[in-house]
């Protein structure tokens, strides 16, 4: 089902143009009935899946309705001046009435009253909010253009020191020789001593769970939202942000969706992203998952896209494939160790399958206009033998 | 003081009264590197060397009109593009430029020069005055408005528009990631229009302070001319922290700086920082001006003085005190620690409460009215209605931890259209139809006005109310498109719907301004039967203002001397507008305005030079405009205030004989 409903995505962005035409009503129809079984708005703040975000909405709310009834009773009483002060003729003079210091008064005093109500309800919010929580399990979050990068700390473990590093921008390497100047110095990586497990896009988390997110960038400002779950928080460059974010029991299974929020250039609104929730069981089984290398390319197909992979495709420049990464080289790509078990690439926009890995590869800037991922044009072949390594990526 | 008064014609030519042998005369003035044109001169070369604050004025609203059509079309694309889910009007850098050159547009281009259009136009009415304070630097604020607005938008055709967004945030503005000279041409574009703000605050604030009629207090000034004062200020201390700003990215992409590169011990955060300290009291100089038009309106189609003018007057004054100490709100998602948001949170909380002391205000006025319901009071009850809208939406957003989840969706794009066009732009078409006679002493229509008011409300609400919804269903701001299965798909074609319903309101507008223009129907001095000052002369003015100065006692001066009480308390009129009005007749060549000047054309044109040789970095360019500047402000300074005496004529083209040269001494004195 989640496959036709990004097929008639890809139809409607024209991504794809080789499709049976007659194909389009039957996806188009399955699309929409898949569309009303799905969640109606799946990024809403009002309906939403975890603690903090309920935390924020018991008080954004009843503030949300006061606005309305004082709205109305403001709107009521300029609606009877309009109606009920109309001039009369030319010698309707009404009483030159210059004020009335008592009413202005009440009417300054008033609303005062009522907002430091909500002001000191509001501050206590925030440092509810804000509290460090106890045995949350760490998870590094950095934003690049335009994607979501995840570290986790190893299987059975919670906690993660991540620390900011500077790094060479491969992209500027070669430019930079040319003209005789120091490498341009962009990414401020969060890493930690010893291993990390690193994922990207989907990010996963046990459900009823504390997680603790510590957020930075690679490269400009991002906007970490998971309106579901809580409110967002920047991703920025040097510096380390935090959030706590927590699902429902209940939801484990459930995909929740999440977006950049700060605009982030070109492909901004292409940096989307997934939170599976997982039962506690899952997400260890998951996290132990991604813990090994991936397994030895087996089919004709693969072993010559993992040669192409690491050579002539030039896709190591940005990408890696555990155990080939150099530790202390800076990478702006994903990391694509586990590749396969993941259900969507390119910022989450479309679903991992063979159509639209195709397409991606086919040329990755009509799906993600102005991603840094500029390659040569690859024969129908490369890209066959391609895909076909990238699906052969699990442990 | 540039307006020089001379010795009425047949006073002894000497301060101390002895007349001059008929073997002596007086020194001639120097006419300076150029003769300064007569202010008699007619057709183009007028306008482009005027000094006078109305034909300045007139300039400002004209070509403010004009960008607002262009922000306007670039808002349909926008529109446009997001109509349907995964839009393909726009490609995704298109769109990045449009929404930047959008928001840029509307609130340097349009909103700030319009509300500078009234203040060039009615401050020196209202105050009793014959000009601002500092002609020649009025004009040049006028130059500094076009050149930076087609500088800024010649980068359309010169490889690429501004793409960053109207706020620009680093490090996506740095040369790493915004490598073309897209966002050069937004840094100094916004340069130029930043010095002819800041100058014209300085001018502003100097007229109100020093040129007011006699007996005009402080507390005797209209609201409008209050809120001219107030948002002069916050220009006046504001755009020097956005110049700041400006020069230290220019600095980080043309020269290698590293003040928001984190990577090198930068800091990004410091850009937003200084936009928002820079933006958030420029949203009041956005609002303020509205708000005084307002003022201004309802009281005059009410028959009422303005409830609590005292209040009114003082809740500005704190909206620009307090506009200083709210900037972090747009940064509550940043990280900045909860102690300083929670700061920040109830610091704007507690800016509502002047707002909200406005509102009530406004209100009380209309309570026990006499209302008149015509376009202009349309508009301003208009203004009312949608910016307590605005106004308690962003009230939801002071909950800091409610606004992590609004902020940078649609909520927020909703809220402030609600302010800043709902708000702001009714208020200074409330100021267009209120005033219109005034400035080209013809009615627009009041039929087309009406058509124009309930299609622009309800487009309004129409594009912006929705935009409220899907921000809390989740839609980002600033996304070229959004995929299907959101849920957001209806409300946004809504929104569309909604700002071709706008589109169309304006087509009305701009029909009524062609219709009035053709109509050889004159409107009286008063139409309106007005309270305020800037009436209390010609429609449309002469250009020295007025031939008799009135002398003021009250706020409500016009209608004080219409109206007066009977023994029951009651008001009724005592004289119509043309008694109040009759005056002897007044010797036009006793009256000396400012000449008109070529300088701050001449000296404006190197701006752009400067910028363009800076932007491709040819430093032979850069000095080129530099050093035109700098020659500019020589020959200005060396230039006399009037035009050489033998230059001037009389109305009928002879050389006025009468002129004595004390006159002309006094005025050989530069002033500015």
């Amino acid at each position: 089902m989640r496959d036709l409903v990004s097929r008639s995505n890809l139809e409607d962005t024209r991504l794809v143009r080789s499709r049976s035409s007659r194909l389009v009503p039957v996806v188009a129809l399955l699309g929409a009935v898949s569309l009303s079984a799905c969640e109606k708005n799946p990024q809403s703040t009002l309906n939403v899946d975890g603690p903090q975000a309920r935390s924020i909405n018991s008080l954004a709310i009843p503030v949300f309705w006061i606005a309305i009834v004082i709205g109305i009773l403001v709107y009521g009483l300029i609606m009877f001046c309009v109606v009920r002060y109309r001039r009369k003729g030319e010698d309707h003079i009404p009483k030159q009435v210059h004020g009335n210091t008592a009413g202005e008064i009440a009417w300054t005093a008033a609303p005062a009253a009522l907002l430091a109500v909500v002001g000191i309800l509001s501050v206590g919010k925030i440092f509810e909010i804000s509290e460090e929580p106890k045995n949350a399990l760490d998870i590094t979050v950095i934003g690049h253009q335009w994607f979501w990068e995840y570290q986790y700390p190893q299987a059975g473990q919670t906690d993660m020191n991540p620390r900011l590093v500077t790094g060479d921008d491969p992209l500027d390497v070669d430019a930079a020789k040319a003209e005789g100047r120091a490498t341009r110095q962009i990414a401020n990586l969060v890493a930690q001593d010893g291993p990390v497990l690193s994922t990207a896009n989907e990010m996963h988390i046990p459900a009823g769970k504390k997680v603790r997110l510590h957020i930075t960038s690679g490269d400009v400002m991002h906007n970490y939202w998971v309106p579901k779950l809580s409110g967002k928080i920047y991703s920025i460059p040097g510096r380390i942000n935090k959030l706590t974010l927590e699902a429902d029991p209940d939801d484990a299974g459930k995909m929740i969706y999440g977006q950049c929020a700060e605009f982030c250039g070109t492909s901004h609104a292409n940096m989307r992203f997934k939170v599976k929730v997982d039962s506690p069981a899952d997400f260890e089984a998951w996290r132990t998952s991604i813990s090994a290398p991936a397994a030895k390319a087996t089919s004709e197909l693969a072993i010559a896209g993992e040669k192409l992979f690491a050579g002539g495709g030039g896709c190591t420049t940005c990408h890696w494939v555990e155990p080939n990464k150099v530790n202390d080289s800076v990478k702006i790509g994903p990391n694509l160790t586990h590749f396969a078990i993941r259900k969507h690439f390119a910022g989450a926009i479309a679903e991992n399958n063979t159509r639209n890995l195709t397409a991606w590869l086919r040329n990755p800037q009509t799906f993600k206009p102005g991603s840094r991922m500029v390659i040569r044009k690859l024969s129908d072949t490369e890209i066959e033998e391609l895909v076909a390594y990238l699906q052969s990526l699990k442990a | 003081m540039a307006i020089v008064l001379e010795p009425s014609p047949g006073s002894p030519a000497l301060p101390g009264g002895t007349a001059l042998p008929s073997s002596l005369r007086r020194p001639t003035a120097d006419p300076g590197v150029i003769r300064r044109p007569v202010e008699s001169t007619k057709g183009i070369v007028s306008w482009l060397t005027t000094v006078d604050h109305k034909r300045i004025g007139i300039m400002y609203g004209a070509l403010s009109l004009i960008w607002f059509v262009v922000g306007g079309i670039e808002a349909l694309l926008i529109r446009l593009q997001l109509a349907k889910p995964n839009g393909d009007v726009l490609s995704a850098a298109t769109y990045n430029e449009l929404f930047t050159m959008h928001g840029t547009t509307m609130v340097f281009l349009v909103v700030m020069p319009l509300s500078s259009a009234f203040f060039n136009y009615f401050l020196p009415l209202q105050i009793g005055a014959r000009d601002v304070a500092f002609p020649r630097l009025n004009a040049f604020s006028w130059w500094l408005y076009v050149f930076g607005g087609f500088f800024m938008y010649s980068s359309f055709f010169l490889g690429g528009a501004p793409n960053g967004g109207w706020f620009g945030y680093a490090p996506n503005t740095s040369i790493t990631f915004s490598p073309g000279h897209n966002i050069d041409f937004w840094i100094f574009g916004l340069q130029i229009l930043g010095i002819g703000s800041t100058v014209s605050a300085v001018n502003f604030i100097v007229t109100i302070i020093n040129m007011r009629a006699p007996g005009m207090t402080l507390f005797r000034m209209p609201v409008f001319t209050w809120m001219t004062f107030v948002s002069s200020f916050l220009m006046l201390f504001a755009m020097p922290i956005i110049t700041v700003a400006l020069f230290l990215l220019m600095i980080d992409r043309t020269f290698g700086g590293n003040f928001f590169n984190a990577a090198q011990g930068g800091d990004p955060v410091l850009w937003q920082h200084l936009f928002w300290l820079f933006g958030h009291p420029e949203v009041y100089i956005l609002i303020l001006p509205a708000m005084g038009i307002v003022s201004e309106v309802l009281p005059t189609f009410a028959r009422k003085p303005l409830f609590g003018y005292p209040v009114v007057v003082f809740s500005g004054i704190a909206i620009g005190f307090m506009g200083w100490g709210v900037w972090a709100h747009h940064m509550f998602a940043v990280g900045l620690g909860p102690v300083a948001t929670a700061a920040f949170g109830v610091s704007t909380m507690f800016i509502a409460v002047p707002t909200g002391v406005k509102v009530f205000n406004w209100t009380a006025t209309l309570w026990g009215g006499a209302i008149r319901f015509t376009t202009a009071m349309y508009f301003s009850v208009g203004f009312i209605t949608t910016f307590v809208i605005g106004g308690l939406s962003g009230v939801t957003h002071s909950v800091v931890t409610a606004d992590t989840q609004q902020t940078d969706t649609y909520y927020v794009v909703a809220h402030f259209h609600y302010v800043l066009f709902g708000g702001a732009l009714m208020g200074l078409f409330s100021g267009f139809y209120y005033w219109w006679p005034k400035i080209f002493g013809k009615m627009l229509n009041e039929r087309l006005g009406k058509v124009h008011f309930w299609l622009m409300l309800i487009g309004m609400h129409l594009t912006f109310g929705p935009m409220h919804i899907v921000g809390l269903q989740g839609q980002p701001r600033r996304i070229y498109r959004y995929d299907k299965g959101m849920g957001v798909d209806f409300w946004n074609l809504v929104e569309t719907v909604g700002s071709f319903i706008i589109a169309v309101s304006l087509l009305v507008f701009f029909a009524n301004v062609l219709k009035t223009a053709k109509s050889k129907v004159k409107a009286s001095a008063d139409p309106w039967d007005a309270r305020t000052v800037e009436w209390m002369t010609d429609s449309p003015p002469k250009p020295w203002n007025f031939d008799v100065v009135p002398t003021v006692h009250t706020v409500d001066e016009f209608w004080h001397r219409k109206y007066a009480e009977d023994d029951d308390g009651n008001m009724r009129r005592a004289a119509t507008a043309e008694q109040v009005l009759a005056h002897d007749p007044v010797d036009p060549a006793s009256i000396h305005m400012p000449s008109p000047s070529w300088w701050p054309l001449i000296t404006t044109v190197g701006f752009p030079v400067l910028a363009y040789g800076m932007l491709y970095r040819s430093w032979v360019v850069a000095a080129i405009g530099a050093v035109w500047i700098l020659a500019g402000f020589f020959g200005w300074s060396l230039e006399p205030s009037a035009a050489p005496h033998e230059d001037h004529h009389d109305d009928d083209g002879h050389e006025e004989k009468t002129h004595d040269s004390f006159g002309e001494l006094v005025a050989g004195i530069p002033t500015n």
